[in-house]
């Protein structure tokens, strides 16, 4: 092939490919964004390069002592991390992790991307957890669950330089994902544990360098400690006064000791500063009062975790696209969810975050309705949904209810949850569409693996699959997951690796949900045929997919 | 025309090319445009420099290629359809565009796509592209000769330029 026959070649492919077109107004936002966000990182990066001067007896020490990549504590001195990394931790110990990884960067208690969390005990509740292949270090207390079960698995003892006594799990990679590698260690005089996770070719080294990073900081030196956004003031002072840090509280209205619920706004949690640091503090959502609640109306206004509610504007009310969703009523700690509505539109999808992370200033007037998603793990109880962005604030009460479908000891055979043989099935017998009738939702059930147990059975608002000669292809909304498939009584003897794309859907993150509704379907291993239904089985006769023709 | 009314006129005429390019570089169609609007967004917040730059285009595609190597270190979010199995083959027989171009690419080093992708989608010379990636001139020469060998032999490709797809 010549330069002029490439050209013909990739000018044609490149012809049938018809993208959807950017947002310029979106793009300049976020381009605004951007430009503060670097703006506050060259401020940081002069104090930093400040403090890299007063540490120098540390830096020049490092160089002299022949370029040992492990930073040598010096008393006093804040400690230097490796070039491109960062210290993080809980208390007085920390590890380097790389510079690019974000922090609580998490949905239902699973990393969503490379990131530093702190595992709570409401994480492992969740019904439908994100695909967690992402590099991540996870900090905790021995003392939480999740710590006291860990600690038991960690074998091998060893010591710092320093004297200090390591438990830990020494570096391993799974045999039949040899890029998985993970390394789990804990101080247990600092009561601290660290569990490290990579899922990358040649990453192996990066988990070793987190485990040799470890370290206690020197005297006058603590971290961040990590408190629930949306937790009441008193206990959120509490928990930074007792890390020897100070606290401010900036915002308007009542004072602090109402029980406005509060997020830390100067500090991200674990990074590294010296005891006595001022830390911000700024309330979270909205104090509600009666004369703010006629203008929106929410339907229904019981709904369960996962679902999409409406939010009505009887009145022209002008708002944004943010919301947010405190709760539940009594509950300690108050959860903050940051949610973002459809913007009445159906180019956009509902989503939520844990963090606030600003949202795309998007006006929407008229009635509605704006549909926003209440969190998968959201816990039962009274919520306050409010606007996040509009000039008049609203809030209306959302119920959250717990109504999982409970399996019976004895389902009916091929119905979700049931365990069944696979029925004597060709390709012939599953040739055409079908439209997916209920799927079961897996959740953690307390491990850290990809899947759990099944909890919850739910109905897709629409879902197709459709079987032709040796291929099949699944379509959710926007998405659609394909692959090849060799059936033979009953047991696919093939199921291919899938081709999944996401690019009908609107602009924007959607990688997520696509691996989710992609991964779903890798488990199926069988089929359970009854006239015009179908069930999809995994390896152990579990059904977890049905379908009716 | 203010900086705002300059950026969206830069980035309706670009778009399409960019998200080409990135395809190029082997992502999906929706890596793809995620790739694009970062790079845009970089784009907005280094406007004075790129509105100044001799070469626009080539300014560019230099943070268009930095965004792609940024996400295939980080791998952020990693789509089912490349993990764990890199044989993965479309067995649907449906003709994406942009599935055809990963497909042409997919047996190229990121070195050889990163001088396709230059070469055939954002249109720079030999010389433009030695500049955008550092590379020597020569080294351009010889990714982009042995790229175009491969693509010549690959039997995957043939049905796509003989069989009246394109």
């Amino acid at each position: 092939m010549n330069h002029d026959e490439a050209t013909a070649y990739f000018d044609a492919l490149g012809q049938g490919v018809v993208p959807s077109g950017p947002s310029a107004g979106e793009l300049i936002a976020a381009g605004r964004r951007a430009t503060r966000r670097r703006t506050r990182l060259t401020l940081v990066g002069a104090v930093a390069s400040v403090a890299l001067i007063l540490g120098g007896g540390a830096v020049l020490q490092h160089a002299i002592s022949g370029g040992d990549p492990r930073p040598t504590p010096v008393a006093g001195a804040l400690p230097t991390a490796p070039e491109g990394m960062r210290f993080v931790g809980m208390g007085r110990v920390v590890v380097a992790v790389p510079d690019s990884w974000s922090t609580d960067a998490t949905r239902c208690g699973m990393p969503t991307e490379d990131t530093v969390w702190f595992p709570q005990p409401t994480d492992y509740d969740c019904p439908n957890p994100p695909v967690g292949w992402v590099a991540n270090l996870s900090i905790g207390a021995i003392t939480d669950p999740a710590g006291v079960r860990l600690i038991k698995q960690l074998s091998e003892a060893s010591e710092l330089p320093d004297g200090t006594a390591v438990v830990e799990r020494p570096t391993t990679c799974l045999d039949s994902f040899p890029e998985a590698c993970s390394v789990t260690f804990a101080v247990p005089s600092e009561g601290v544990y660290f569990g490290a996770v990579v899922y990358d070719m040649g990453q192996r080294d990066l988990v070793e360098s987190i485990r040799a990073s470890l370290r206690v900081l020197p005297d006058g030196f603590t971290t961040i400690p990590y408190v629930a956004p949306g937790t009441p003031f008193g206990q959120t002072r509490e928990a930074l006064v007792a890390a020897g840090l100070s606290v401010s509280f900036v915002g308007d209205g009542p004072g602090p000791d109402d029980g406005a619920r509060v997020h830390v706004t100067s500090h991200e949690p674990g990074v590294v500063v010296r005891r006595d640091t001022s830390v911000t503090l700024e309330r979270v959502g909205t104090i509600v009062r009666e004369a703010e609640r006629g203008p929106m109306n929410v339907v229904p206004p019981v709904a369960r975790p996962g679902e999409i509610v409406s939010l009505n504007f009887p009145t022209e009310q002008g708002r944004g696209i943010a919301f947010t969703l405190l709760g539940p009523q009594g509950g300690i700690p108050v959860h903050t969810y940051f949610l973002t509505s459809d913007g009445a539109s159906e180019n956009r999808q509902p989503s939520w975050s844990t963090k606030n992370r600003g949202t795309v200033d998007i006006g929407v007037g008229g009635p509605g309705p704006d549909r926003v998603i209440i969190p998968e793990v959201a816990i039962p109880g009274s919520y306050e949904l409010c606007t996040a962005n509009a000039a008049r604030e609203m809030c209306v009460d959302v119920i959250v209810t717990d109504d999982r479908v409970e399996q019976g000891p004895d389902p009916e055979p091929g119905s979700l949850g049931s365990t069944v043989n696979p029925t004597e099935s060709g390709p012939a017998d599953l040739a055409g569409e079908w439209g997916v009738s209920g799927m079961l939702q897996f959740g953690l059930d307390g491990k850290q693996d990809q899947f759990g147990s099944p909890r919850d059975a739910v109905t897709p608002e629409s879902m197709t699959m459709t079987f032709a000669d040796g291929t099949w292809r699944g379509e959710s909304g926007c998405y659609f997951v394909s692959g090849g498939f060799t059936l033979e009584a009953g047991r696919f003897r093939h199921w291919d690796p899938l081709l999944s794309s996401g690019s009908r859907c609107p602009a924007g993150p959607k990688t997520q949900d696509n691996s989710n509704l992609a991964n779903l379907m890798l488990r199926a291993r069988g089929v359970f045929k009854d006239g015009d239904r179908l069930a999809l089985l995994n390896e152990d006769g579990l059904v977890f997919i049905t379908l009716v023709r | 025309m203010d900086k705002d009314a300059e950026y969206a006129e830069f980035v309706s005429a670009r778009w399409l090319m960019l998200v080409r390019a990135a395809l190029a570089l082997g992502c999906t169609l929706a890596e793809a445009e995620d790739v694009a609007q970062a790079t845009l967004v970089k784009v907005y917040v280094a406007w004075a420099k790129v509105a100044r730059a001799d070469h626009q285009d080539a300014y560019v595609s230099k943070m268009l290629v930095n965004v792609r190597r940024d996400a295939l270190r980080k791998r952020r979010e990693t789509p089912v359809a490349v993990l764990p199995d890199n044989t993965i083959v479309d067995v649907t027989g449906h003709f994406d565009a942009s599935d055809a171009i990963r497909r042409a690419v997919r047996k190229l080093s990121q070195g050889q796509r990163e001088v396709i992708a230059l070469r055939y989608y954002i249109r720079l010379t030999e010389p433009e592209i030695a500049s955008v990636l550092g590379i020597a001139p020569g080294t351009v020469k010889s990714r982009l000769s042995r790229a175009l060998g491969a693509l010549s032999t690959d039997t995957d490709l043939t049905d796509l330029r003989d069989g009246g797809t394109l």
